[in-house]
């Protein structure tokens, strides 16, 4: 699954500005990681996995349709993806509007593959 | 020599199967699959000939039966009655306290190389506290004795883990998997964590499975789809480095740890500079 995943968020996550991806369940677990600057992501990691439950609740009882955080130089940015997963992108602020674009273009096609059991 | 689990996709993640004569403990809540893991380790020890023992504070044989057949495991049920699989039902209120009439009847059932199931060891040990450590560490020493053992501890619906009947047996077990299901019917609402297994590499992350009729627990591993072994073993050999690292990452590769190159080539670089 996690191979899956990962050529779908490639080209958001290879994406020179992006420090981290992390898909979280709505418990906090990450199931996917994908850190291109570890010093940078984990200091965040564990801050994320202690919101995540929250953040969730926000989104779908708000019908928010994003988050985004900044802290420090680092823009966190909170995309559902299904009932129980969120997206979350670790990226320094620089081509902000593309990357958004691209990220809401990769949860499009995770959708389908992380929806559904079958 | 490992012991092939039968769940497909889970031996992968754990170095090849478990360790001879361990105790390797299985947590979740109700309705992870427990019982079904179980019943497809005893069933991998039927297709290769072994005996089992399966002891049971809730399903009789009977029960035990039902559910083998509702999966489509007939060799399961089959091996029951022909003795090659002994299940036993235990009443867990009449047990206050690990006692020795389990362990006469696996010692004398498993012959040292069974295998063997408990499920779930909580209603066994649901009564005590940390001072009973010394006692489940003797139980399990028992059951190492008598073979490689599967034992399921029951999550409370707190989720907390740090409870004796749940944190002992996994402190004490030599490998712990954790099970956990969401309910929302999603790729990842059912997961599976390895949270330690002693003396052997084990993957790290969460891996989804799935529970079917017929092949039980499908584990969706993908470690063998992303790192070739080969690779790793031609790169430590053309590496023109020193002798000592070579040895060790040698050892890595011929383990059948999944490793990138990618990791190799990282270590390589933190081991150089710290040497430099």
């Amino acid at each position: 699954m996690s191979l899956r995943i990962d050529e779908i968020v490639r080209d958001v996550s290879d994406d020179p500005s992006v420090v981290g991806l992390i898909i979280y369940r709505v418990d906090g677990v990450p199931v996917f990681v994908r850190v291109n600057d570890e010093m940078k992501v984990l200091q965040h990691m564990y801050f994320l996995e202690n919101q995540i439950r929250s953040v969730l609740d926000y989104m779908f009882n708000q019908n928010l349709n994003e988050i985004s955080i900044k802290v420090e130089d680092i823009k966190i940015l909170l995309l559902p993806i299904t009932k129980t997963l969120v997206m979350s992108i670790l990226f320094l602020p620089i081509a902000e509007y593309r990357l958004e674009i691209e990220a809401k273009r990769v949860i499009n096609s995770l959708r389908p593959v992380l929806a559904n059991e079958v | 020599m490992r012991i092939k689990t039968g769940v497909i996709g889970f031996d992968s993640l754990i170095g090849g199967g478990y360790r001879p004569n361990t105790v390797n403990v299985v947590v979740g809540a109700s309705g992870t699959g427990k019982t079904i893991f179980s019943l497809q380790y005893l069933l991998e020890g039927i297709e290769n000939g072994e005996n089992g023992v399966y002891i049971s504070f809730d399903m009789d044989a009977k029960a035990v039966k039902i559910l083998s057949e509702s999966l489509g495991w007939f060799e399961l049920v089959e091996a029951m009655e022909n003795g090659q699989i002994l299940v036993t039902r235990s009443h867990a209120e009449n047990i206050s306290y690990l006692n020795e009439d389990i362990i006469a009847y696996i010692e004398e059932n498993s012959e040292g190389n069974g295998r063997i199931v408990v499920d779930s060891f909580t209603p066994l040990i649901s009564s005590l506290d940390y001072n009973s450590r010394k006692d489940i560490g003797w139980f399990f020493d028992q059951l190492r004795a008598s073979g490689t053992s599967v034992v399921t501890v029951e999550e409370p619906f707190t989720n907390s883990l740090s409870r004796p009947d749940v944190s002992i047996p996994i402190f004490l077990s030599d490998s712990a998997i954790f099970m956990k299901n969401i309910g929302y019917g999603e790729a990842f609402s059912r997961t599976l964590q390895i949270i330690k297994h002693r003396a052997s590499w084990h993957a790290d992350g969460v891996f989804p499975y799935r529970i079917m009729p017929g092949l039980g627990l499908v584990v969706e591993s993908d470690l063998g789809q992303r790192f070739q072994r080969d690779d790793i073993e031609i790169l430590i050999k053309s590496m023109k480095i020193d002798t000592k690292i070579k040895k060790r990452l040698s050892f890595l590769s011929k383990r059948g740890v999944p490793v990138s190159r990618a990791i190799i080539e990282r270590v390589l670089g933190i081991y150089e500079s710290e040497n430099r």
